[in-house]
């Protein structure tokens, strides 16, 4: 049987249609963007190897990754610790992926793949705090939730992750494929009055 | 524009932005800044609505978000809304209301007529009435009480506009924007703290704009614009106007409703109408003000008497005229500006009455020199007059009687702190005698309260205490509050002597406006035995309904303490509870109603599933594929028996997908596994897959499913869908509570992998033509129960299983979930020749059933593993969670419920899920209840219906024969009881 290249479809496939949502005079004040090409994976430290972990994850992203609600990583590779030694990782960009990271690891740490089951988006704009405060309960204001800080919350009963990237703000939101829909509306309807632009 | 009730010049309006807008039906005018209320008054119209029990007519009492009389219906169609206050409702253009509660018109009212039967309709009248017979309650007293005594008509049809929730966190909230408020956020905020003031009017400033008193030597109206302006300019302050703080939770969380949009006729397109808001603060002020109290007297609720206050805050703030011949009847020195704010805007004053003999001869200034006849120790006994006030009935200090013409009646009780809020959380006010009032007693943590609200009821006070407390906040947060020096104002006048009840008159005095409580209701109920303030409100419905009884609480303990004899502090309060103010439910539901309820779970192979035309079911959060109809198919049966025979002949695909999918790492993870599971599973082969059943520590079954493993110290676990999440809870707390030595790693991967089973004879078959060529599936090569880790479709990472729920050969493959749909459709399209057909949970209930396979019905939190015919996986070697339980002598006596098969012994007859199975000859009685059916089936395979069931004895029933009756849908057949496994009971087919 010959080999066929089969797609991989995106949680906000058919859903997040690209152009301009909601009020449409003016700048849009919330622009979202899912990211479609990344690979990550759930690490937890075995029993009393958190900070070997935290060591080699650190080495990896290239700055100190804590065994906290924090998020370390500029560039492709991010890391975020999730729960108590245990940290998501994700490295962006087209046919990328974390197998070397999950070598190095072996031992150390369960991995599993988690890459699939997660929808990534990225929220910005002069009203992306409003928009997300609808439905994100915790205390987005730029004085305390910053660049490097990272929460597990939920908006709209919807479970996510959601962290800082950029001044802008730029926040990125890591949520579940299967309610991804449901998600979408929610944003959309909370960000609607400011206008919306997909890229 | 001119109209008969409005002044020439002044007010806080826009007379350059007149606004059109219609009451029953009539149209009228006012301008930018009217409530509805004065724009009323503004178009002469006194009669607004007819009151809840006897159907009085009523005008306008207050001026705000306190009326408890001029409610109405507004707007129309879908937006309809009852029991709006016209008091707070912003006026816009094309606004339409309607009076309530009236028939057939508001100025003739049938009803009307209770008010001439008023005697019978005394405090607890339909629970004295409407006793016997006990059965007419429901049937006929209830519904014609509700017709008599609806408030308003909801609109009957889905609300069009949309409402959301927020949340907001500071490190001040200030609630009320009068000049305590102002001046507290003024300093909080200036110190840099993060700050929100909230108030519920759409023009911040309170009492300022109803008033002519001055700060710093200009209006003070002004002085709260200027601050506003400041406040709004601020990046670490949010004022939020239209906004009411309505409740007080733990946590230092608060509860505000923004009315977003309700100032317009139709919110702009995605502009939500209103919006919830939970605000986070660290420390909150209360600046929430006070409210007037009426004076109960004969007649008092006559519409042309209203509150002194509001009527300062109508000729002020709204430029408008109550009445053209104004009286004024007080207890206290505040009621006196009325008559001088009044005589300022050239209203007529006919006299000013106040009940003290003692009141200073400085008050009302000049209107001595204007001929106004001015009463000191006198009473207004009696208003006169029906759909409006026309006179007043005034006993002086002598005892005489005389009456004055009069088409409004300003009055004054003194006021009542707005405690609301420092009770939410179970702070109980206290009685303040000099008030008289009551004041905040213990407060919600980090809440402190300042101006009217905590008593202070006069200007510089006010201001002094704001100042104070914001100050206090900012060096709270380490932050340094520059002592801005304080606004120049003056205290007015503000002693007050409580006046409680007027007697003397003849006419119902009325307590509560809104629930036409009069005095007499509340002495008889004292006299009753109702003592107590709580019973007090629950008999007579004093301080019920929309208002909350925000004017007539105080007045209502006052006269019961007077009727006890004892000291209002004695008598004590009600609590208020949140809102503060009604909360419609759309603003509470937010954006979750329709679809949007609650979060949907689509499966990773929703697209595929639906492209195949599938029918889909609600199954917890998730939709799943309940069968794939094709044309010509009647119905669902038809379908699904199509797809069962297609899976028996040849090969269907369906989706497992929603099942719970844990992955257990780590050394001890066998461990665990065997604890967890009444099986063993650290014996269990790498590559190997094992059913396992679960038991709840009392040695019931919980959840039953597959577990794999992977590797030596790596297992994959599945569960059912319904108990995937609280599976995963339930080994979270084994491993952080019971066992936390464990080197194990668990983590979720149901969203991860897609899942799909390919059963069928030629389910082989199919899937070797996407299985990567080096991973060979023969059976040989991967036989019953193997587990691995392959590639398909050109390197495409998979996990296969060789698995049956089915009963015949079988595999479930899980993929990432990205590609689920594509692999999916590749297999469909690799299975074309051999006859592949997706099925649903519908044909895959079937052929569990005519496998005998238990699922959510039988295990249903009632059964042991022994009742499933599972006893044997009770493992005796290992201890594991429920062992001990399990063996309690009820678990195991032998007439307990076990699982076997039904099978009617007509087969063409149809039976019911749900019937009880009674012995042969027996009465349908609970004593000869036997058991029940669980699960049903036509079985497409046996062609006859099926069923499964919990019998008395279980499995040494086989062979008999009862009876499956269900008296609810009047069925009683005969049946054959038999092995639960109907269909190839020893299994060859899984082997194929």
């Amino acid at each position: 049987m010959a080999d066929r290249k089969i797609a991989s479809r995106s949680a906000l496939a058919g859903l997040a249609k690209s152009g301009a949502l909601g009020v449409s005079k003016g700048v849009p004040g919330v622009r979202i963007r899912e990211i479609t090409d990344f690979a990550a994976i759930g690490i937890i430290a075995r029993r009393g190897r958190a900070a070997e972990v935290a060591a080699i994850l650190s080495r990896h992203v290239g700055s100190p990754v804590v065994d906290a609600a924090k998020r370390a990583g500029a560039g492709a590779v991010s890391i975020t610790g999730t729960a108590p030694g245990q940290w998501l990782a994700i490295s962006r960009g087209p046919g990328t992926s974390l197998d070397e990271l999950r070598t190095e690891l072996a031992g150390l740490a369960a991995v599993t793949d988690q890459g699939d089951g997660r929808l990534i988006i990225e929220v910005t704009g002069p009203r992306a705090r409003d928009a997300l405060a609808k439905g994100v309960a915790i205390d987005l204001d730029a004085g305390v939730f910053k660049v490097g800080d990272a929460a597990q919350t939920s908006a709209a009963h919807i479970g996510l992750q959601i962290a800082p990237i950029d001044e802008a703000p730029t926040f990125e939101i890591i949520s579940a494929r299967s309610t991804a829909a449901s998600f979408w509306s929610w944003l959309e309807s909370s960000a609607a009055e400011y206008g919306i632009d997909v890229a | 524009m001119s109209s008969a009730g409005r002044l020439p010049t002044g007010g806080r309006i826009d007379r350059a932005r007149p606004i059109k807008f219609s009451f029953d039906g009539r149209s009228m005018s006012g301008f930018a800044g009217d409530t509805l209320a004065s724009a009323l008054i503004a178009n002469g119209v006194s009669l607004v609505g007819r009151s809840f029990k006897y159907h009085r007519p009523r005008g306008i009492l207050s001026a705000g978000s306190e009326e408890p009389n001029a409610l109405v219906e507004m707007r129309a169609g879908a937006r309809r809304e009852p029991n709006t206050r016209a008091t707070s409702v912003e006026l816009f253009d094309g606004l339409q209301a309607q009076s309530q509660n009236r028939w057939p018109s508001l100025g003739f009212d049938i009803l009307a007529l209770n008010g001439l039967v008023g005697g019978f309709l005394s405090a607890g009248f339909y629970y004295k009435t409407f006793m016997w017979p006990a059965a007419f309650w429901e049937k006929v007293y209830e519904p014609l009480i509700r017709r008599a005594a609806g408030l308003g008509r909801s609109a009957g049809a889905e609300d069009p506009d949309h409402y959301e929730k927020s949340h907001a966190h500071c490190d001040v909230l200030v609630i009320g924007g009068g000049p305590a408020g102002l001046m507290a956020a003024l300093t909080a905020a200036r110190s840099g703290a993060r700050v929100i003031l909230a108030d519920e009017d759409f023009l911040p400033g309170g009492r300022l704009n109803a008033e002519r008193q001055e700060i710093d030597g200009a209006a003070g109206s002004i002085w709260a614009a200027t601050v506003a302006a400041e406040l709004s300019s601020m990046p670490n302050v949010r004022l939020m106007r239209r906004t009411t703080v309505f409740g007080v939770y733990d946590g230092s969380t608060y509860a505000a409703l923004e009315r977003v949009n309700d100032h317009v006729a139709v919110p702009p397109p995605f502009q939500p109408r209103q919006r919830m808001w939970r605000i986070y603060a660290r420390r909150s002020i209360l600046a929430a003000g006070a409210l007037e109290r009426p004076l109960v007297f004969a007649n008092n609720d006559r519409p042309g008497v209203m509150l002194a206050g509001a009527v300062r805050s109508y000729i002020n703030r709204f430029a408008v005229t109550p009445g053209q011949r104004l009286a004024v009847f007080t207890c206290c020195d505040d009621g006196w500006q009325a008559a001088i704010d009044a005589a300022a805007a050239g209203i007529s004053i006919e006299a000013v009455i106040d009940s003290r003999a003692e009141a200073s001869p400085a008050l009302g200034g000049e209107l001595g020199k204007r001929d106004v006849r001015i009463f000191r120790g006198a009473e207004v006994i009696r208003a006169v007059g029906s759909r409006g006030l026309q006179a007043i009935e005034v006993r002086d200090a002598s005892g005489r009687i005389s009456s004055i013409l009069c088409d409004a009646l300003a009055m004054s009780g003194g006021w009542s702190p707005i405690t609301h809020l420092t009770s939410h959380l179970g702070g109980r006010p206290v009685w303040n005698e000099s008030l008289p009032a009551f004041v905040p007693g213990t407060l919600p943590s980090g809440m402190s309260v300042v101006g009217a609200a905590n008593g202070a009821m006069a200007l510089a006070r006010s201001l002094a205490g704001g100042r104070d407390a914001g100050a206090s906040a900012a060096r709270d947060f380490g932050r340094s509050a520059s002592d801005a020096p304080l606004p120049k104002a003056d205290d007015e006048p503000a002693t007050v002597r409580a006046l409680w009840h007027v007697s003397g008159g003849r006419g119902p005095a009325f307590v509560d406006f809104q629930n036409d409580v009069t005095a007499k209701d509340v002495g008889l109920a004292s006299r009753e035995g109702y003592r107590s303030v709580e019973l007090l409100k629950r008999y007579t419905t004093l301080g019920m309904a929309t208002d909350q009884g925000k004017t007539s609480n105080v007045n209502g303990l006052a006269i019961l303490a007077s009727e006890l004899a004892q000291p209002i502090a004695t008598v004590g309060t009600t609590l208020n509870r949140p809102p503060f103010t009604p909360v419609s439910i759309g603003a509470l539901a937010g954006h979750h109603r329709g679809k949007d309820f609650r979060a949907t779970r689509l499966s990773p192979l929703h697209e595929w599933a639906k492209t195949h035309g599938a029918v889909f079911i609600e199954s917890g959060a998730w939709l799943r594929a309940s069968w794939f109809p094709r044309p010509g198919e009647k119905d669902w049966l038809e379908s699904a028996s199509r797809e069962v025979r297609a899976v028996r002949s040849a090969v269907g695909l369906t989706d497992v997908s929603t099942l719970g999918k844990i992955d257990i790492q780590g050394p001890d993870a066998g461990t665990l596994l065997d604890r967890v599971y009444c099986n063993t599973f650290s014996t269990l082969a790498v590559g190997k897959a094992r059913y396992g059943v679960m038991l709840r520590e009392d040695g019931f079954v919980m959840d039953d499913g597959t577990t794999s493993r992977l590797a030596t110290d790596h297992f994959v676990m599945t569960t059912t869908t319904a108990n995937a999440v609280g599976i995963m809870r339930h080994l979270e707390f084994c491993h952080q509570g019971l066992w936390p030595g464990l080197d194990v790693q668990m983590t979720s991967i149901s969203e991860q992998w897609a899942q799909m089973a390919i059963a069928g004879p030629k389910s082989r078959e199919t899937l070797a033509r996407i299985v990567d060529r080096q991973h060979d599936i023969s059976d040989a090569a991967f036989p019953y129960l193997t587990a691995r880790e392959i590639t398909i479709l050109g390197g495409t990472r998979a996990r296969l299983f060789r698995i049956s729920y089915s009963g015949e050969l079988a595999y479930e493959l899980a993929v990432p979930a990205g590609v689920g749909n594509a692999v999916a459709a590749a297999i469909m399209e690799a299975g074309t020749d051999l006859g592949i057909q997706p099925y649903g949970l519908e044909a895959m209930g079937i052929m569990r059933i005519e496998k005998g396979h238990v699922a959510g019905s039988e295990i249903n939190g009632q059964t042991t593993a022994r009742d499933l015919g599972l006893g044997k996986m009770m493992s005796k070697k290992k201890d594991y969670i429920g062992r001990v339980l399990a063996e309690r002598p009820a678990l195991a006596a032998p007439d307990r419920w076990g699982l076997v098969g039904l099978k009617p012994v007509d087969w063409t007859t149809r039976i019911r899920a749900g019937a009880h199975l009674i012995p042969i000859g027996a009465a349908t009685t609970t004593a000869n209840d036997l058991g029940y059916v669980t699960s049903v089936a036509f079985s497409p395979s046996l062609e006859r219906w099926i069923g499964l069931g919990l019998i008395s004895g279980g499995a040494s029933k086989h062979g008999t024969r009862v009876r499956l009756v269900d008296l609810l849908r009047g069925s009683d057949i005969e049946a054959e009881v038999c092995d639960p496994v109907f269909y190839d009971p020893k299994g060859e087919r899984l082997h194929g």
